[in-house]
This record gives structure tokens, C-alpha cells and sequence, in this order.
């Protein structure tokens, strides 16, 4: 009797253990063969620091630049998201499709000074928009910034969006 | 029986619930590694050469243990990981909340905007309740009480059956009306099969009276005779077999006839028990 309790206790255990040694298998080979995996050890280059900021428009500015019309709006994450709901005129530019629209980019957006690229993704925590802006920089864009409050602060604002509805 | 019953669908429900929730969670987490990803790294919890192999694996464990929950595999693994992880997340929101971190929680859209803050904490731990809950239910052994005439052969060796092969979840006991002596071919054709039930012995239903019992299992030969009826049971089923004290011939013939019983028996027991 003693020993079937302990034999039982020890099989959810080795249940427990099944699962993690599942799904860390799983998780490692779907890393391995995605296309968007990410580095088994994170560097700290990899995330957005708080610090890494002062280049950044916030809502108030983004909102005075779309009313004004001196920032041009894209949108960094997945197509499937922009679909959903954007930023009014905003271009839809996620990293899959970079290199093919990047002189369409170049063609519709002339860098200046005056009218400078405002690039956003989901929200604060988000890194699409950090990567985007530095492959613009990379492309020759000087006037590249972040967004950072990004697609949900502006919803919440309430501000001018283009959506399908659901 | 009313609230046995009930009991074992407010399980069904609240396993259902608990691995819908946990599916639900991982699977953005699974689309958006890299959110995910920088979502740990707000916590400022781990170091930082765990955050991204944590963001990996993390998504397809609650997702497995969701899965396992919903399909009723490796249940009470399943809901032991969930209890931990609830338990991790509860602990990593107490922390963030008391550094003052306003951070998003990463808990169902790794790149929304929910954020960390006693409101989550509170919907997590009453997850955890849920869950503690369910793992504690489902571990519980559901009793068993077989009974037939003489508790000499038929119900000796279901006893002895269900409590070799689904002792995990069951807990099996056998009773008779007219309880006489164990029957020696019914312990000899269990030892055929290295169950050992020569220590049984045979016992009145009276024993069992007023005690708690989820499934009172009738396996005499209702053709012969009237079965007897034990009251206050979550679940009754029943199954005739031949009564073995009946049997006619030699030695060797009623042997045979007795194995016939206990393979008949066991067949019934897995395909009865093993699903439940």
C-alpha cells in the first residue's frame, strides 16, 4: 500500500518531467527551423533599454507631426496586424519584406529634415520598430525615430486609424 | 451520488477552462518569440543568458500542458506544471510590483498592453486556486467496491485486477452478501498472471456500509439470482459472469473455466476503468 502511494506520487512527477523535456524539445527544433528564431543566449543588444530612448517622438509629438503632416507614419510589425488596424496613411513596412520595398521606400519618402520617418510597432514593448529604424539609418534615412507608445497608444488616444473591421 | 457526479463534471469543466487559458497563452507567445522574449527581460528577473532560451521554451510547455489538460493525458502532470507556473508568474508579478516596474505583463499577447499590477496578480492566483483544485481532485484515488455473492472468486479477482493495473487512479475492494471462503482456483489463475491475491479474504458487504464509494461494480450472474444492492454509491455498474462455485468437471476443467472468468474480467475491467 505505502509503496503504491509513493509510486504514484513519483509518476506524476516523471509526468511533470515529460512535459518540460517535451516541450523544451519543441521549443529548441521550432527555434532551430523557424525563420523569426531567435539566439539561444540572449545579448543585451537584443532588447530595448529604457536609456536607449531619447531619440524618440512621443504620442504628443507623433500627434502634432500626423496633424501637421510633417512625419510620414510606418508601420513596422506583421502585414496580418497592419490589416487590422493602422495608423491613418500610415506604410506598412515589417522586416519580411524590407529589402523589396526598400526603393519604393526611397521613392515615395525623400529623407529630410523637415519631414522625418516615424516608425512604430505594437507598443512600448515591442522591438520591431528599434530594428526597422536602424536598417532605414543603415539604407541612408538620417531622420528615422521611434515612435515608442506605438500602435496601442495611439488607439487608446483615440486618434485618426484605418481598420478592418472583424 | 448526486454530488459525486457533479464533483467529476466540475472537474471536466475546470480542467477544460484551465487548458483552454494555458493553449490561449502560449500561442502568441509561440508567434512572437522575440516580443516574448523582450517581455522576460522587462521582468529583470533572470540573467540575462536565460531570458531567450526561458522565452523559447516556456510558450510550448504551457501549450502541452494545456493540451495534456483538455485531452486528459499525463492529467495530473499536467496540472502539477500548471499549479507551478502559476505559482512562478504570481511570484514575478509580487516582484515587479514592488520594484515599482510598469511593465507589460507578456501573459496572453506578448506585445499588448496589459500590464503588470495587483489586478494580475489577483486573476493569477485565483487560476492557481482553480488549479490546485483540479490537481488535487484528479490525484484523489476513486474507490471501488466489487461485489457478487459469496466474495470467494468473481469480485476477489476484479479487486485484485483493477488494483494491479489502474492503481494510480483506483482503489479497488470487494465485497459479498454471503461472504465465505476465497476461492482457491480464483487465486490460482491470478497467479498465472502474477497478481497475488492469497491474503484476500472474504468479506461481508456490512463492512462497507455507510462508507464513501464512487463506483459500486456488480459482478454476479444477475440470471441466477437476485444481485445484491449497496446504497449511496456515486456510479453503479454492472456485468454478469459466471459464478465459478457453479462450475462443474475436473480439477482441470473448472480451472479452465475459472481462467476463462478472470480473462473475461480483466478484459471488462480495462476497457470499463482504463478510460475513466
Amino acid at each position: 500500500m505505502n509503496t503504491q502511494t509513493v509510486s504514484t506520487k513519483l509518476k506524476i512527477v516523471y509526468q511533470a518531467l515529460a512535459i518540460v523535456i517535451l516541450g523544451s524539445i519543441l521549443g529548441s527544433v521550432s527555434n532551430l527551423i523557424r525563420k523569426d528564431s531567435i539566439p539561444f543566449i540572449a545579448h543585451k543588444t537584443d532588447f530595448v533599454k529604457e536609456e536607449k530612448r531619447e531619440n524618440a517622438v512621443t504620442l504628443a509629438e507623433a500627434k502634432e507631426r500626423f496633424d501637421n503632416g510633417t512625419g510620414f507614419f510606418v508601420d513596422a510589425r506583421s502585414g496580418e496586424e497592419f490589416q487590422k488596424g493602422h495608423i491613418l496613411n500610415a506604410y506598412s513596412l515589417p522586416e519580411e519584406v524590407f529589402e523589396e520595398r526598400i526603393d519604393e521606400v526611397r521613392i515615395t519618402f525623400p529623407d529630410s529634415e523637415e519631414f522625418i520617418i516615424i516608425v512604430y510597432c505594437g507598443g512600448e514593448e515591442c522591438i520591431a520598430s528599434e530594428k526597422l529604424a536602424e536598417q532605414l539609418r543603415q539604407s541612408g534615412y538620417a531622420n528615422v525615430r521611434v515612435f515608442i507608445g506605438g500602435w496601442n497608444e495611439w488607439k487608446k488616444a483615440g486618434y485618426p486609424i484605418e481598420s478592418t473591421p472583424e | 451520488m448526486k454530488r459525486i457526479l457533479e464533483h467529476r463534471l466540475l472537474l471536466l469543466v475546470l480542467r477544460l477552462f484551465l487548458g483552454l487559458v494555458f493553449i490561449y497563452a502560449s500561442w502568441d507567445k509561440i508567434l512572437h518569440p522575440a516580443q516574448f522574449a523582450q517581455a522576460v527581460y522587462n521582468y529583470k528577473i533572470l540573467p540575462l543568458p536565460m531570458v531567450n532560451i526561458f522565452a523559447i521554451i516556456l510558450p510550448w510547455i504551457e501549450l502541452i500542458a494545456g493540451a495534456f489538460l483538455i485531452l486528459g493525458v499525463f492529467t495530473r502532470g499536467s496540472a502539477l506544471i500548471i499549479t507551478s507556473l502559476l505559482f512562478i508568474f504570481i511570484i514575478a508579478g509580487v516582484i515587479s510590483v514592488s520594484r515599482n516596474l510598469d511593465i507589460t505583463c507578456g501573459c496572453f499577447d506578448p506585445a499588448g498592453s496589459r500590464r503588470v499590477g495587483v489586478n494580475l496578480i489577483i486573476e493569477d492566483s485565483a487560476l492557481l486556486l482553480v488549479s490546485i483544485w483540479v490537481m488535487i481532485t484528479s490525484m484523489k484515488k476513486r474507490k471501488v467496491l466489487f461485489i457478487c455473492t459469496h466474495n470467494s472468486a468473481r469480485s476477489q479477482m476484479a479487486e485484485g485486477l483493477l488494483n494491479a493495473f489502474l492503481s494510480d487512479r483506483f482503489e479497488a475492494c470487494s465485497a459479498g452478501t454471503q461472504p465465505s471462503k476465497i476461492n482457491p482456483h480464483a487465486v490460482k489463475a491470478m497467479a498465472e498472471i502474477g497478481i497475488d491475491i492469497s491474503s484476500h479474504r472474504s468479506k461481508s458487504l456490512e463492512e462497507f456500509r455507510g462508507k464513501k464509494i464512487d463506483y459500486v461494480v456488480t459482478v454476479c450472474d444477475q440470471a441466477k439470482g437476485a444481485c445484491p444492492f449497496f446504497p449511496g454509491a456515486g456510479t453503479y455498474l454492472h456485468q454478469s459472469f459466471a459464478d465459478p462455485s457453479e462450475f462443474q468437471g475436473t480439477e482441470d476443467e473448472i480451472f479452465g473455466k475459472v481462467r476463462k472468468v478472470r480473462d473475461e474480467i480483466r478484459a471488462w475491467i480495462e476497457e470499463t476503468f482504463s478510460k475513466r
